[in-house]
């Protein structure tokens, strides 16, 4: 496997960083990840997926997060892949008010709004990398928006902190 | 202001960058890795890296304790080797009972043939000499002749303790070494800087 390029680093920080709400986390992941991946003499067909992959992996090890989570798994459907990210599409916010309510967040819901807003996955490709059914993504993505727009309204109440 | 979620969160990530060192570090961090993986040997080839370097060293050593032996006997080998070529009793190339006469035939050796103090002029004549080698090394052969017709097969040869060993320098007072091969005793010993060698 080749080297990543700087910029593909920085997407890579950026998306420990949706993970761990920590700096200093996010790169030691991402210096972790590294060194997985550059242990692979055959390249991934998606070396930047892979990469994300192993990031995940590396801060679930870390967290042990997705045992606390006891979420039900839907299935697929053909309303769930039609409606995909609408949900958040709409959601007005401010940079400020983004900045409170992302600390009340949890770790696979940044992380979600990360490759959402980021990276441009849809729905279906959210699944795909979190490896869950899109069932089980749509309803997050909805609990997320309920979540978000509780959080937003705590915030202009100005009693999040 | 507000704006829509995705381009705050966009927004916000935009700001969130490694710094310039942290990206060259990790650009040098990857170059180290690949390098290392990319040197890193299937166990085969350890290991076949592994027998090569034992029968090398095995190899060496037997090479070295062979040196050691050929150096220790390295008396007899030279008094072989002058014993052979005084048997075979090749044509003399310069013929002349003069000593500087033959010393000025050699033009292509490393030394001037020189007398020796162990050599006794007066009861040896002089015929000639020739080009020869002791141990792969240019000498000179001079060839004499003592009062009662016997030949004697005398060399010179520049010494070297790394090549020769240790042969008894005259200049300290030791004796020369004498060996025996093919039935021809050989005296041998360093003098003048030269290994010197002449059957009896």
């Amino acid at each position: 496997m080749t080297h990543f390029d700087k910029d593909e680093l920085q997407l890579l920080y950026q998306y420990g960083l949706s993970l761990s709400s920590n700096k200093d986390l996010a790169y030691d992941l991402l210096q972790s990840t590294l060194e997985r991946c550059l242990r692979l003499k055959e390249q991934p067909d998606k070396p930047m997926a892979y990469a994300r992959t192993i990031l995940r992996n590396l801060f679930i090890d870390h967290h042990r997060y997705l045992t606390k989570v006891n979420e039900e798994v839907y299935e697929d459907d053909v309303v769930s892949l039609h409606i995909g990210m609408q949900p958040l599409e709409d959601m007005m916010i401010d940079r400020d008010e983004l900045d409170k309510i992302w600390a009340f967040l949890k770790p696979f819901e940044t992380e979600v709004l990360y490759l959402w807003a980021v990276e441009g996955y849809s729905l279906e490709e959210v699944a795909k990398q979190l490896n869950i059914p899109k069932g089980t993504a749509l309803a997050r993505v909805h609990r997320l928006r309920s979540k978000l727009k509780n959080l937003l309204h705590h915030s202009q109440q100005g009693d999040t902190a | 202001m507000k704006d829509s979620l995705k381009n705050s969160i966009q927004k916000k990530f935009e700001n969130e960058l490694l710094s310039n060192e942290q990206l060259d570090s990790l650009m040098q961090a990857q170059d180290k890795l690949l390098h290392q993986r990319d040197t890193t040997t299937k166990p085969v080839i350890r290991y076949a890296s592994f027998f090569s370097l034992a029968a090398v060293v095995v190899f060496s050593c037997f090479l070295l304790f062979n040196k050691l032996e050929i150096r220790k006997d390295m008396p007899f080998a030279i008094a072989s080797e002058v014993a052979h070529n005084h048997y075979k009793l090749k044509p003399l190339e310069v013929e002349s009972s003069v000593l500087n006469e033959v010393s000025q035939y050699f033009t292509k050796l490393d030394f001037k043939p020189v007398s020796s103090a162990v050599i006794d002029p007066q009861q040896l004549t002089l015929l000639g000499a020739r080009y020869c080698s002791l141990q792969g090394i240019t000498a000179a052969q001079i060839r004499y002749q003592t009062e009662d017709g016997k030949l004697v097969t005398f060399y010179e040869v520049p010494y070297d303790e790394n090549i020769y060993s240790a042969f008894p320098m005259i200049s300290k007072g030791e004796e020369p070494v004498v060996s025996y091969a093919n039935g021809v005793g050989v005296k041998m010993w360093v003098e003048k800087g030269l290994l010197m060698a002449v059957t009896l």
